[in-house]
């Protein structure tokens, strides 16, 4: 009976620790490295994504924030990821309406807006990666809000990373005023 | 047996919901009674007072925007750090937590890092009285800032900091003090811009001004769900006059087509659709003044 007993007392005292953090956040040595590598750009904040694993053939987890974008101001939007998980993750700038920007482009997309001769010419060799069906991955882009309001930015496993809990941190900085 | 189970059962149940329930204990000492600490005394949903919550521009872009159009620094838009001492209760310490951080971001964009010993020490002290002073590395932040050294983790460690304090509170069921927190940073934020448009008028900070009717239309529905305490609604009042003078103000929204663009070696997203702001000099005076007005007020309860 006394083994029973420690066995369930373990079990629950365990589960109830942990079940709060079984999907941890980024670790904290991740927000601050991505947001300070980030050129001359001023954090504003960080979206560190807890990422759930989703079952065979369901849609990846989304995690989701909102955030008030001023007008006139250019922001930084960049997505770091821990060891392991590069190229996993993606994340979309959108708001009510429609999307403006995100981390991933088709090999379609990519082509038809020209993505990749813009990256190639403009971004650092580490700052992307072309992916063999031709898909983009960037790291960062820029965002020139005209539109005050409530934005939302979606952080999520790409199709086929679905099938183990994770983190991504995407950061938010302010550029400056745009001219 | 089974009943020597449920006995133990029993126990660990019992102990794992009074860890809850310090954890989320808030200790406040004064100001905000005990029902409206912790959640479910609100019209909106928890939920939705916190993304609303959690929406509000950081501390620091305010000053962001003033730097970026060559406004000169001036110690004068600043609170002064004499009068905390007398924050004895929590409501005043949440609105000082957030007028400090705004006064700490505006130190930190223009690398005056001779003040900013000065107001990381209130903002700890504050903190601490709040119960959120583990979130602020004060020694780390005092090292940075006296030696004068990597003002970018300087900048960086403040604002996080701030967010950690704000999250943990949110989080905690002590959403009534993250309300008052974002209130007073966007409170010293405008009254910043207003501050700096009656020295150097400019029609990109007069737009940020007319901006701010947007921000303040989520500032009265998280306030008004704290209404039933005194305090809150003295401060609701104060802030329905300002509500009213935003009422004039128009911001018209002009349709477009995002697109893609190179620029300072950027793939930069421009947004074209665009909102425009008509407000008039006059409205402006008002919105200053009562902010000055309010501002002074709060701080000095």
């Amino acid at each position: 009976m006394n083994r029973i007993a420690v066995a369930l007392i373990f079990v629950l005292v365990f589960t109830g620790l942990t079940s709060k953090d079984a999907l941890a956040q980024c670790k904290q040595q991740l927000v601050y490295s991505c947001a300070t590598e980030n050129g001359r750009a001023i954090y504003l904040r960080d979206f560190n994504a807890k990422l759930k694993k989703s079952k065979p053939g369901k849609p990846a987890f989304v995690a989701r924030f909102s955030v008030v974008l001023n007008k006139g101001t250019r922001y930084r939007l960049n997505l770091c990821n821990p060891n392991g998980y590069e190229d996993r993750t993606m994340l979309i700038l959108y708001d009510a309406k429609k999307e403006y920007g995100k981390t991933f482009y088709t090999a379609e997309e990519a082509g038809k807006q020209g993505v990749l001769e813009l990256v190639k010419k403009n971004y650092k060799p580490e700052e992307y990666s072309v992916l063999p069906d031709g898909g983009i991955m960037l790291q960062k882009f820029d965002f020139v809000c005209e539109k005050s309001g409530v934005y939302f930015v979606a952080i999520q496993y790409m199709d086929g990373f679905t099938d183990r809990k994770g983190c991504a941190v995407g950061i938010l900085s302010f550029v400056g005023k745009n001219k | 047996m089974l009943k020597h189970i449920s006995i133990i059962l029993l126990m660990v149940s019992v102990l794992i919901a009074c860890g809850d329930s310090g954890k989320n204990s808030t200790g406040d000492d004064t100001g905000i009674p005990n029902e409206l600490q912790g959640e479910g005394n609100t019209e909106v949903s928890d939920e939705a007072m916190d993304q609303i919550i959690q929406n509000f521009p950081a501390p620091v872009e305010m000053a962001a925007l003033m730097e970026s159009i060559n406004v000169p620094y001036s110690q004068k838009y600043l609170f002064p750090t004499d009068v905390a001492d007398d924050y004895n209760t929590s409501f005043k310490q949440a609105i000082g937590l957030g007028i400090y951080s705004t006064d700490l971001g505006y130190l930190n964009i223009y690398s005056k890092t001779s003040s900013i010993v000065q107001y990381i020490t209130v903002i700890k002290r504050i903190a601490d009285a709040l119960k959120v002073g583990q979130f602020f590395d004060f020694p780390t932040l005092k090292r940075l800032a006296t030696n004068n050294e990597n003002l970018d983790s300087l900048m960086f460690l403040s604002v996080h900091s701030f967010n950690q304090m704000d999250d943990h509170l949110r989080m905690n069921n002590r959403s009534h003090l993250s309300a008052l927190v974002v209130t007073g940073v966007w409170l010293e934020g405008l009254y910043l811009a207003s501050q700096v448009y009656k020295d150097l008028p400019n029609a990109k900070i007069a737009e940020r001004i007319g901006d701010q009717k947007l921000v303040l239309s989520d500032i009265m529905v998280i306030l008004k769900g704290y209404k039933k305490d005194k305090n809150f609604e003295n401060l609701i009042v104060d802030l329905e006059i300002l509500e009213k003078v935003y009422e004039d103000v128009k911001i018209t929204i002009i349709p477009g087509k995002p697109e893609m663009v190179e620029q300072d070696g950027m793939l930069v997203i421009k947004q074209n659709e665009q909102s425009v702001v008509d407000i008039s000099e006059e409205q402006i005076k008002v919105i200053t003044n009562k902010v000055e007005e309010v501002r002074n007020k709060l701080m000095s309860l």
